[in-house]
């Protein structure tokens, strides 16, 4: 089950990948809140997509609230599938929390 | 005697299509959406929807062939992305999808794909794209100097 937030926040200032790294640590990207997997096996817990429009972006912040195992498998010694697992946050951010966190990014961030 | 005649000169057929399938020969539907409005980025290992990338059209009971030319790049040198196509909420390339990689940071690459369905029931039909990364951030070109299309059209 995923949540979706979505707001606007001005990011005229800045390239692409600096907003989605910015937009990553607001949001309280961590071990205990992981949005990115760092590795294909990696357990996270949602996920940031964002669309970066001229002068503001549309970032939806996914949680999961249910724990799903990879659905990798070896074929013919092939990997497919993914190998990621989803996991529900311990310590899940309440939706406000969240709401609150990107909007500390506004007006410069 | 049947002649069809197409952008490349003409053909003859003995044997005449069946008038019920002549009369039934319209134009075929299609649609496309190409997005220069920016561009986007995930961090989902599951897949999500490409926004804007979707397309619904009206067709026969034909087939529909689909695709999508773009360009990526991702945080990690040398990261996977993954990508469906949906009939209908129907996933065409398996339950995962189509495995693409990038090759190093800040050097974008073609994921260009495309495909066919089977054929389709007479009605309208909802053909979107969806995406995933393996690792890291993945980031798909939609800008005026780098556009996204997505399209899809009917085969008859």
């Amino acid at each position: 089950m995923h949540i979706t937030h979505e707001l606007l926040i001005d990011c005229s200032a800045m390239t692409v990948a600096e907003f989605s790294d910015k937009c990553l640590i607001a949001l309280g990207h961590g071990p205990n809140f992981k949005l990115k997997a760092d590795s294909p096996t990696d357990t996270v817990h949602g996920s940031v997509s964002i669309v970066h429009y001229e002068g503001c972006c549309e970032i939806t912040v996914e949680c999961y609230h249910e724990h799903e195992e990879p659905t990798a498998c070896m074929s013919y010694g092939v990997m497919s599938g993914r190998e990621s697992t989803l996991a529900c946050c311990e310590n899940m951010p309440t939706e406000q929390v969240i709401r609150d966190r990107l909007d500390s990014m506004k007006g410069g961030v | 005697m049947t002649t069809i005649i197409d952008g490349s000169g003409s053909a003859t057929f003995a044997t005449p299509l069946p008038m019920a399938q002549v009369a039934d020969l319209g134009l075929p539907a299609y649609g496309r959406v190409v997005r220069t409005a920016g561009d986007i980025t995930t961090t989902s290992t599951s897949l999500v929807d490409v926004t804007g990338a979707s397309v619904t059209i009206t067709t026969g009971a034909f087939p529909v062939v689909y695709g999508v030319a773009q360009s990526s790049v991702n945080s990690g040198a040398s990261a996977g992305h993954i990508y469906n196509v949906l009939i209908d909420g129907s996933p065409q390339h398996g339950t995962d999808g189509i495995l693409m990689r990038t090759v190093a940071v800040d050097n974008y690459v073609n994921h260009s794909f495309s495909g066919q369905s089977a054929a389709l029931t007479a009605a309208a039909h909802t053909i979107k794209e969806q995406w995933r990364v393996v690792d890291g951030t993945g980031t798909l070109t939609a800008g005026i100097a780098a556009a996204h299309m997505f399209y899809a059209q009917e085969i008859r």
